[in-house]
């Protein structure tokens, strides 16, 4: 990736995608390890919504790259 | 290779290191020598979790120094789109599975009464006798308390979110009891056709049992004998 202002977009929703993952597995650890009911409740309404926000982030990056190398 | 070993290996040793026998004090489960399906799916979602955490601070990493390689964007492709799947597949069967156990129901402290009545020996109530003679033999608040059928497991869900809402906010009657009136189904389910249960019911009792107009607890309750001092919050 360049230092222009679009990659550096990109760069930040790769970083973005990232950190909603990692807070999605920390969740999915917490419970693996010791199940309470607080624990299972908060993963099962913000675990699947923090992968599918990450999924959607780096969706959109691939897809401007792939635009990008005149691919689609 | 390497790595398979070495995941099948930490997965066989987490196992090891997580499982927690249910009975305190008495005979732990047979797990054989290979460990349950729920301490497999518990230990390799760990693992995986924790790989695909190392991944995700590796690629952190690689963004940070500059270097975006085709290896690290397949790498990210693996670590939010393939990984995380997997291991939200196993935490929810971990989770779905751990809720139905009574540690799991006890977690509130509002339930201590009825878990420490379900659990002691000298206690006559319905529960308890079910719960000393291991007519049950897991899982024993779920298996009453959740209807038959695949709505049944949804519903006791959906219950049960409610319930873990009540606790939060402290909204809940006191002293806590049942929210719809106990089904006679859930009893007969195992009972209906039982020797013991034909030969000490009348005939034509059966059918006012089915339909709910007699309760099984009429005669056979009081389904639990809280302490009513630890049930308070």
């Amino acid at each position: 990736m360049n230092d222009t202002p679009a990659d550096r977009k990109m760069l930040l929703w790769i970083r973005l995608a990232i950190v909603l993952t990692a807070l999605a597995l920390v969740l999915a650890l917490m419970l693996l390890y010791k199940e309470t009911p607080y624990v299972f409740t908060a993963f099962m309404f913000l675990g699947p919504l923090l992968l599918a926000a990450a999924f959607v982030l780096l969706g959109w990056v691939i897809l401007q790259e792939l635009k990008a190398g005149r691919v689609l | 290779m390497k790595r398979a070993v070495f995941g099948a290996l930490a997965a066989l040793a987490a196992q090891r290191l997580l499982a927690s026998p249910e009975t305190e004090g008495g005979v732990p489960p047979p797990h054989g020598w290979i460990g349950t399906t729920n301490e497999w799916i518990r230990g390799i979602g760990i693992v995986f979790a924790l790989l695909n955490l190392a991944l995700l601070v590796a690629i952190w990493i690689q963004l940070r120094r500059g270097k975006v390689s085709t290896v690290s964007k397949a790498l990210l492709f693996g670590a939010i789109l393939v990984l995380p799947v997997v291991v939200v597949f196993l935490a929810t069967a971990n989770g779905m599975r751990e809720s139905m156990t009574v540690q799991a129901c006890g977690a509130c402290h509002v339930m201590d009464g009825h878990v420490k009545d379900l659990q002691n020996p000298a206690s006559d109530s319905l529960a308890a006798v079910h719960f000393k003679n291991r007519y049950i033999q897991e899982n024993h608040c779920y298996t009453c308390h959740s209807d038959y059928g695949m709505y049944g497991s949804v519903s006791a869900k959906l219950d049960g979110l409610g319930h873990v809402w009540h606790n939060m906010t402290g909204h809940y009657p006191k002293p806590i009891k049942i929210a719809h009136p106990y089904s006679n189904l859930r009893c007969l389910s195992c009972h209906g056709e039982a020797q013991n249960f034909l030969a000490k019911h009348e005939k034509e009792e059966i059918p006012k049992l089915m339909a709910g107009t007699d309760s099984c607890l009429d005669c056979h309750g009081p389904a639990h004998k809280p302490e009513e001092k630890t049930a308070q919050k």
